[in-house]
C-alpha cells in the first residue's frame, strides 16, 4: 500500500464521517491525493464513495472530519467557493441553455470578461472535440456528446480538482470505452487532479493511478491496480478485484511451517503467513492464473499444493482458457491457463489435479465466532 | 391520440354544454337593442358596450379589477413560489399543517373567508381600499401558485443546482439563472390562475368594496340587485372574454412546456 505524506498532498481527506439519522454513510475515511493524480473510488452502491465525493464538492457537509486543499481547511467552505469541478452521472446540463451557454456558465458566474469567454468556451469544446456544436441545445445531442459538454463545462474554469461521479454510468459499452480514453487524454493534457467514482472494476483498473476500495462506509485499501491485485490486504479486496478461488479452513502445523486444513479435509501449505497461529479460522485465496491443471497421475511440481477434481466446463476467453473444476464436495474452483499452454488431453469430464506453489496463495484470518 | 368512444364523447359534450351554456346566454343578451334584459334579445346594438366602456362607474370598476388582479397575482406568485420551494426542500416540524393551511382557501367557503377578512380589515382600516382587496385576493390565489410551482419542482433535478454551485454560482445567481427559468411554466400558469381568481371573485369584493373602490364582479352584483339593465350583460361578457383568454393562454403554456419536455 502506498501512502503519501500529507504535506505533498493536493487534497487531503481526514477521518471524514457522515451520519444520517440511523445510518452511517461514511465512517472515518482518510485519503491523500497528489496533484495531478487520477484516483478512483471503487465500491458497491451504498459503500460511501458518492457521499465522499459530495463532501469534497461541498454538496453535503460531513458530520466530522476535515478536508484540506493545498493544506487549507475547506471543510465548511460553500460549494461555489471551492473551485472544484463536478461531472455528474446524469450530466446535469442546463436544458434551457445552448451548449455554448452551458460551457460559459462558470465564466459568467465568475464575471469573466466577455471577450475572454468566447475564446475559452471554444478551447474547452475543442478539447472534448465538440467544436461546431455551440448553438445546439443539450436535448439535441446524444448521451456521449452530452457528457462531453458536461466535461467541457467543468474544465473551462480550470478547477483545482475534477470530481466525476459515475460519468459513464448511462452510456453503452463501446461508447464508454471511447469516452474513457477521452477522459484519460484530457487528464494527461490538462494535468488536473481527478477523483473518479465508479462501481465498474474494469473502468477503475484501466483509468486510475490509484484506486481506493470502499466497503460499508470505509476505505479498505488504497493502491495501484497491481497492488490491489497482487497484494490485497483483506479477503474482501482479494475477492472484489479480479477472480479468485477461496479455500476456507483451520490453521494447523504442517510439514514445513503452518498449513491450512480445509473444510474438505485437504492439508494445504501456506507461504508467508504472518499474524497466523494454529487453530485460527482462515481462508486461503489463490488467483485462477496462478494454478495449473494436469491430468490425474501426471507429475506434480515439488512442494506444490494440489487438490483433485473433475473438469466441469472449459471456457475460451480470448488468449486464455478457463477450466471450471468440481472438487470432491461438489464445489467448483476456476483455473485460467494461457491458450498456448493448453493440454489437449484435458476436456470436460477429465479427472485432474489443480496445483499451485504455496507462495502464490494469500491467507486471511476469518472473523472469530 | 387515443380514440374516444363516441358515447363517452357525446356524454362529455352534453356535460360541457350544461356547464357552459347558461354562462354564454349573457353574450347575445349584451347585444340587445332593448333597455331591459329579456329573452330572446331583440335586434343588434353595441350601445351597452359603449356605455360600459365610457360610463365612469363601469370604467373605474374595470380599472380597479385590473389593478387588484395584477397586484394579487404578483404577490401570490412571489409568495407562492417561495412557499413551494420551502415546502419541497425545507425540513421542519408542522410541514403538513403548513401545507394544509396554505391550500385551505381552495376548500373553505369563500363567504367565511370574506366575513373573517371583513372584521379584521375594518379594524386595520383596509376595507374599501385596493390594498385590502389585493391582500384578500392574494390569499385566494396563493394555493394555485403553490400547486403549479410544486408540480414544476417535482420534475426539477436538484443536481442542476449542485452543478451550478460547483461552477461557481452563488445560491442567488443559481436560483435566477438555473432554477427559476426551469420553473417558469409553473410560475406563469400559477400567476394566470391567481389573476383569474381575483378577476372574477365577487364575494370578498362585495364585503371589502366601497362605492369608490369597487371591482367589476362586485359592481355587476349590485347593478343586478338594483335593477336590470343590459349594460350588466355587456360587462359580464367582457369579464368572461378576459377570463377565457387567460385560461387559453394557461393551457398554451402547459402544452408548450409539455412539448419541450417530450422532445
Amino acid at each position: 500500500m502506498t501512502t503519501i505524506g500529507a504535506e505533498s498532498a493536493h487534497l487531503s481527506i481526514r477521518s471524514l464521517s457522515k451520519r444520517y439519522k440511523a445510518t452511517v454513510a461514511l465512517d472515518g475515511v482518510d485519503l491523500d491525493v497528489r496533484r495531478g493524480e487520477f484516483v478512483t473510488l471503487l465500491g458497491a452502491s451504498g459503500s460511501g464513495k458518492t457521499t465522499t465525493l459530495q463532501c469534497i464538492a461541498g454538496f453535503v457537509s460531513p458530520s466530522s472530519g476535515s478536508l484540506l486543499l493545498d493544506g487549507v481547511d475547506i471543510t465548511t467552505r460553500p460549494a461555489h467557493k471551492r473551485n472544484i469541478g463536478v461531472v455528474f452521472q446524469n450530466y446535469a446540463l442546463f436544458p434551457h441553455m445552448t451548449v455554448a451557454e452551458n460551457v460559459a456558465y462558470s465564466l459568467r458566474a465568475r464575471r469573466a470578461p466577455k471577450e475572454d469567454r468566447k475564446e475559452r468556451v471554444a478551447e474547452a469544446l475543442r478539447t472534448v472535440r465538440l467544436n461546431g456544436f455551440e448553438d445546439r441545445k443539450p436535448s439535441e445531442l446524444s448521451g456521449g456528446q452530452q457528457q462531453r459538454v458536461a466535461i467541457a463545462r467543468t474544465i473551462v474554469f480550470r478547477p483545482d480538482v475534477l470530481l466525476m461521479d459515475e460519468p459513464m454510468g448511462a452510456l453503452d459499452k463501446s461508447l464508454r470505452e471511447s469516452l474513457q480514453l477521452e477522459v484519460m487524454r484530457i487528464h494527461r493534457e490538462l494535468g488536473m487532479t481527478v477523483i473518479y467514482v465508479t462501481h465498474d472494476q474494469e473502468e477503475a483498473l484501466t483509468m486510475s493511478d490509484r484506486i481506493a476500495i470502499y466497503h460499508s462506509g470505509s476505505i479498505l485499501q488504497v493502491g495501484s491496480a497491481d497492488d490491489l491485485y497482487e497484494r490485497p490486504t483483506s479477503r474482501y479486496v482479494a475477492e472484489f478485484i479480479g477472480e479468485s478461488n477461496t479455500f476456507p479452513g483451520t490453521v494447523e502445523p504442517g510439514p514445513g511451517g503452518l498449513a491450512l486444513r480445509t473444510d474438505g479435509g485437504q492439508l494445504l501449505a501456506l507461504g508467508d503467513a504472518p499474524r497466523m497461529s494454529s487453530g485460527r479460522r482462515a481462508v486461503l485465496v489463490v488467483r485462477p492464473e496462478r494454478m495449473s491443471v494436469t491430468a490425474r497421475g501426471a507429475e506434480i511440481p515439488e512442494g506444490a499444493n494440489h487438490v483433485d477434481g473433475t473438469v466441469r466446463d472449459v471456457v475460451y476467453i480470448g488468449a486464455s482458457l478457463k477450466y471450471v473444476i468440481e472438487m470432491a464436495g461438489g464445489e467448483t474452483r476456476q483455473v485460467r491457463v494461457p491458450a498456448s499452454a493448453v493440454d489437449p488431453v484435458i476436456v470436460r469430464g477429465t479427472s485432474v489435479v489443480m496445483a499451485w506453489q504455496p507462495a502464490s496463495g494469500i491467507v486471511f484470518p476469518e472473523p472469530e465466532g | 391520440m387515443r380514440r374516444v368512444n363516441p358515447a363517452v364523447g357525446a356524454a362529455a359534450a352534453l356535460v360541457a354544454v350544461f356547464l357552459v351554456a347558461p354562462t354564454l346566454v349573457v353574450i347575445p343578451l349584451s347585444f340587445t337593442e332593448y333597455s331591459v334584459l329579456n329573452w330572446p334579445p331583440h335586434g343588434f346594438s353595441l350601445k351597452w358596450y359603449d356605455e360600459v366602456l365610457t360610463d365612469p362607474t363601469w370604467r373605474s370598476a374595470t380599472m380597479t379589477s385590473l389593478k387588484v388582479g395584477a397586484g394579487a397575482a404578483l404577490a401570490a406568485t412571489v409568495l407562492g413560489t417561495g412557499i413551494a420551494l420551502g415546502l419541497s426542500r425545507g425540513r421542519f416540524r408542522g410541514k403538513n399543517v403548513a401545507t394544509i393551511a396554505i391550500l385551505s382557501p381552495m376548500i373553505v367557503p369563500v363567504v367565511i373567508t370574506a366575513v373573517a377578512n371583513y372584521f379584521v380589515f375594518v379594524k386595520w382600516g383596509l376595507t374599501g381600499t385596493a390594498a385590502g382587496l389585493i391582500a384578500a385576493h392574494t390569499v385566494l390565489g396563493l394555493p394555485f401558485v403553490v400547486v403549479s410551482v410544486s408540480n414544476s419542482l417535482s420534475r426539477f433535478d436538484r443536481n442542476q443546482e449542485n452543478a451550478a454551485y460547483s461552477l461557481g454560482a452563488s445560491p442567488l445567481f443559481a436560483f435566477f439563472t438555473v432554477t427559476l427559468p426551469q420553473l417558469l411554466p409553473g410560475v406563469l400558469s400559477g400567476a394566470l390562475f391567481a389573476f383569474i381568481t381575483s378577476w372574477d371573485e365577487a364575494i370578498i369584493s362585495q364585503f371589502l368594496s366601497s362605492p369608490q373602490v369597487r371591482t367589476l364582479p362586485s359592481l355587476i352584483f349590485s347593478q343586478i340587485s338594483s335593477g336590470v339593465d343590459p349594460s350588466v350583460a355587456a360587462a359580464a361578457s367582457i369579464l368572461l372574454a378576459v377570463t377565457a383568454a387567460l385560461l387559453a393562454s394557461a393551457s398554451i403554456i402547459g402544452a408548450v412546456s409539455r412539448r419541450k419536455r417530450s422532445s
